[in-house]
């Protein structure tokens, strides 16, 4: 959704209609985990850095498939985050069973393809044109 | 001959009393063939500083911030603890199920985005 997330902040996040909200899925593999818990080590620190660091995921998804723990060690450097409370994070259970619980709640809500982006309970697969989204959101704020 | 002394002194007063070059009474800015030998004019430097000042930002904006590509800055900054205004400034917070969240705390709708990293 990133393409059409920056239309949904400026155009619904900013004037208070909508609150976005990311759970991760975990299909493919091990660096899933890893970038889920990355994210996740991110947000302790700083709930706007769990977002700084999201969007440098998807900016660079080539790099994070084959990447290693150095990599997201040096993108949480360059973020400005803790380094050492970031890899006692990254390196320990708490973030990654958390994302593994959160990827287990989705299942069982019935959500197995990626993306799917949930507005209020309608569900949309797939990517979408941030018409779209914008079309459900005003449906929902009439 | 004794005319010539006199003539003389004449021409000396006549010359001490021949008015030097004046500044224009109504002293106004230099003329324009000055202003564009010097360079110098109020209002285009004013537009210069204007310029440079839109070039730098326009350049501050286009920065690269290293490798790894960190974070895309454009979103807005909040923080966590600062509640909406009237206009609704968003904020950053964490939900009970551990997830992270943008926006306002009672914004009518959530866009939950469920996706793979990779």
């Amino acid at each position: 959704m990133l393409g059409a997330e920056r239309d949904i902040i400026a155009n619904h996040v900013v004037p208070g209609q909508v609150r976005i909200v990311f759970s991760p899925v975990l299909d493919l593999g091990p660096n899933s985990l890893n970038s889920a818990a990355a994210a996740l080590c991110a947000g302790e620190q700083d709930p706007a850095a769990f977002w700084r660091y999201h969007d440098s995921l998807f900016q660079n998804q080539g790099e994070v498939y084959g990447a290693d723990r150095a990599y997201f060690v040096a993108l949480a450097a360059g973020l400005g985050l803790d380094g050492p409370a970031f890899e006692a994070c990254y390196d320990g259970d708490g973030a990654r069973t958390l994302a593994q619980q959160l990827d287990a709640a989705r299942r069982d809500a019935g959500i197995v393809n990626r993306p799917t982006i949930d507005i209020n309970g309608q569900r949309l697969i797939g990517a979408q044109r941030y018409s779209t989204y914008a079309e459900v959101i005003a449906g929902l704020l009439r | 001959m004794k005319r010539l002394p006199v003539l003389a002194f004449l021409l000396l007063l006549l010359a001490a009393c021949t008015p030097a070059m004046q500044p224009d009474a109504s002293g106004s800015a230099p003329t324009a063939a000055t202003v564009a030998a010097t360079g110098l004019s109020a209002t285009g430097a004013a537009t210069e500083s204007v310029a440079t000042i839109g070039i730098a930002t326009a350049t501050a904006a286009t920065v690269p911030t290293g490798t790894p590509a960190p974070a895309d800055t454009s979103r807005p900054e909040s923080t966590a603890t600062a509640a909406p205004t009237a206009e609704t400034d968003p904020t950053y917070g964490r939900n009970e199920d551990g997830t992270f969240y943008y926006g306002a705390v009672d914004a009518p709708v959530t866009v939950t985005d469920y996706s793979d990293f990779l």
